[in-house]
């Protein structure tokens, strides 16, 4: 089934057409490259995507399900999880504790058994233990566990963001710039945990600024520019497009201003 | 021994207060921790008060039951309210639970039948110390389980960024309904202690003046762990009266003083976990930070 189907989709604010009539879909198990300039419109379409923002017009099906009228947890309980552009972890938690927070929906535990520590209670969480150790590790973070995460390097927060999203075992992944501010070879390790991820039976958004990530790491590719979008197809050959060119490099200036 | 009945003597009732006003800082923390400033526990209280009167006066209940009954009326009207509580926003929630506390002190005057009006019912019946003691200790074991449980969990999420709670998949509603039962609770709690302890309840036993102390004891003490508002709340209950025999008519000015100070020095408030641990998280950090992910 596919994973992901955007159909018609329409997000204004204000007077800024943030998102204008955006369709495609993504293939489950396939890393799908959502890009474009700043300002064109790409975080507001996770936002609609995870329900924390309502579309004007248009629908959003995961994996089957219509999400319409769905809250945002609704949403994330149909396998959806995600990081943010701006780094959003809980102040005062070390990167385990936050690993902890995003496998909530994993807990298989009641409320009451959970405040009197039932046996099976305390069990389940130490299975969930090991589940966000298992997770810190993939992402490289396992021996900074203990560390407040507010203590760590931007990179490693965006790490530790990383596994909390895969802490629920999503079904579709949505990262919203994982790769910004780090460096080439930070970014390049992201780029084969996502295709890791994807290899392990994921569906993988992936919004990115960068040409070359989506080049690298990407299936298919989306373009978009002032809220609609401009091509989509294999990675290669949208980068070669002459509207991608000219979205990018002619007029980027008018794209931040919008 | 004899300095200890000295003290008790002539500290006891302070000491009981103090321990009356922890219970009613946690029940303010209880809600705080989900991120809904409320001050609805004076109301809570005075439920659990009044109806703890009635229990002493009318029958011959053991007191351990009659601080349960309180409670569980504390939580019952809680939930009550909750859900239209919880249906405006954010900073008018806690503007709502203030029209609350007025709207108590209203109900409380006018049905003297069951809360003796403005004269007030004195409440005798002997209280042991073990009484409040027990009863905070309890309430302290249920905090500390409330905060290693996936309601713990889930509420630092909820209080920090309700948009990633929302986003890992937890109930903000439910989280929030959850922290508006057990500050009932707490508060019913907290309301029947400050009448066994008074041995007295009027329209003025429940007023704002616990509102102030609540949440002067959750800045001071800090609300970021259960432990903080206990120790707040010991804090302003007894700094009034350090004051007074240091600087005789001084009054509220020391507490006023102190939460200066705390907002100004501690606005995290005096117990927070997190000092410690960035310490030794920026101290580990720096440490084991692997050259390979660092940024040139
Ligand atoms: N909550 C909001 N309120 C008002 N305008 C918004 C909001 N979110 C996004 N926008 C506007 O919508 C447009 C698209 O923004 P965004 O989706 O963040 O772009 P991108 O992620 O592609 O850089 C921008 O012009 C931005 O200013
Ligand atoms: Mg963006």
């Amino acid at each position: 089934m596919t994973a992901l189907v955007i159909d018609g989709l329409r997000k204004t604010f204000g007077g800024v057409k943030a998102v204008r009539d955006l369709s495609f879909t993504i293939e489950p198990g396939s890393v799908t490259g959502l890009m474009g300039p700043n300002g064109a419109g790409k975080s507001t379409v996770l936002d609609l995507v995870c329900g924390v923002t309502k579309p004007d017009a248009g629908s959003i099906s995961i994996f089957g399900e219509d999400t319409a009228g769905l809250r945002a947890d609704q949403v994330t309980r149909l396998g959806v999880a995600r990081t943010y552009q701006v780094i959003r972890l809980t102040t005062g938690l070390t990167a385990v504790q936050q690993v902890i927070t995003g496998c909530y929906l994993q807990r298989e535990t009641s409320l009451l058994a959970s405040i009197l520590q039932m046996p099976w209670a305390r069990q389940r969480r130490r299975e969930i233990e090991d589940i966000a150790m298992y997770l810190l590790d993939r992402v490289g973070m396992a021996d900074r566990a203990d560390i407040l995460a507010e203590a760590m390097s931007y990179g490693e927060q965006r790490r530790v963001e990383i596994a909390r999203a895969l802490g629920s075992n999503p079904m579709l992944l949505l990262l919203d710039e994982p790769t910004a501010g780090m460096n080439v070879q930070e970014a390049d390790r992201i780029g084969t945990l996502i295709q890791a991820l994807r290899d392990d039976g994921l569906s993988i958004l992936l919004v990115e600024h960068s040409m070359r990530m989506v080049a690298d790491y990407c299936d298919h590719a989306v373009v978009m520019n002032f809220g609609a979008k401009i091509t989509e197809g294999p990675p290669a050959d949208c980068l070669d497009d002459e509207k991608v060119q000219d979205a990018y490099f002619g007029r980027q200036r008018d794209a931040d201003s919008q | 021994m004899q300095w200890l009945s000295d003290f008790w003597a002539a500290y006891g009732s302070l000491a009981g207060l103090a321990m009356v006003n922890a219970v009613f800082a946690l029940a303010c923390y209880a809600t705080l921790s989900t991120g809904v400033l409320s001050f609805a526990p004076v109301a809570f209280g005075a439920v659990g008060g009044i109806l703890a009167a009635q229990l002493v006066l009318h029958t011959t209940i053991p007191l351990a039951l009659i601080v349960l009954c309180g409670g569980m009326a504390g939580l019952g009207f809680a939930m009550l309210l909750a859900p239209a509580l919880l249906r405006v926003e954010g900073h008018w929630t806690a503007l709502a639970t203030v029209a609350l506390v007025l709207v108590t002190r209203v109900v409380v005057r006018n049905v003297p039948a069951l809360t003796g009006g403005d004269n007030g019912l004195t409440v005798t019946r002997p209280l042991s110390m073990a009484v409040p003691v027990v009863t905070l200790l309890c309430v302290m074991l249920g905090f500390r389980a409330l905060h290693h449980s996936w309601y713990g969990i889930a509420s630092r999420v909820v209080r920090d960024d309700p948009a990633v709670a929302a986003g890992l998949g937890i109930n903000i509603r439910q989280t929030r309904l959850i922290g508006f039962g057990v500050s009932g609770f707490a508060g019913g709690l907290a309301g029947v202690l400050l009448v066994l302890v008074q041995q007295f309840v009027s329209p003025d036993s429940f007023y704002v003046h616990v509102a102030f102390v609540m949440i002067t004891g959750a800045v001071i003490g800090g609300s970021f762990h259960w432990l903080g508002p206990v120790l707040g709340a010991i804090a302003v209950t007894l700094l009034p009266a350090l004051t007074e025999t240091l600087v005789p008519d001084s009054q509220d000015i020391g507490s006023g003083i102190a939460l200066l100070l705390a907002l100004v020095f501690l606005p995290r408030g005096l117990f927070d976990p997190r000092v410690v641990l960035l310490q030794l998280s920026l101290a580990q950090a720096t440490r084991t930070r692997d050259p390979r992910y660092e940024r040139r």
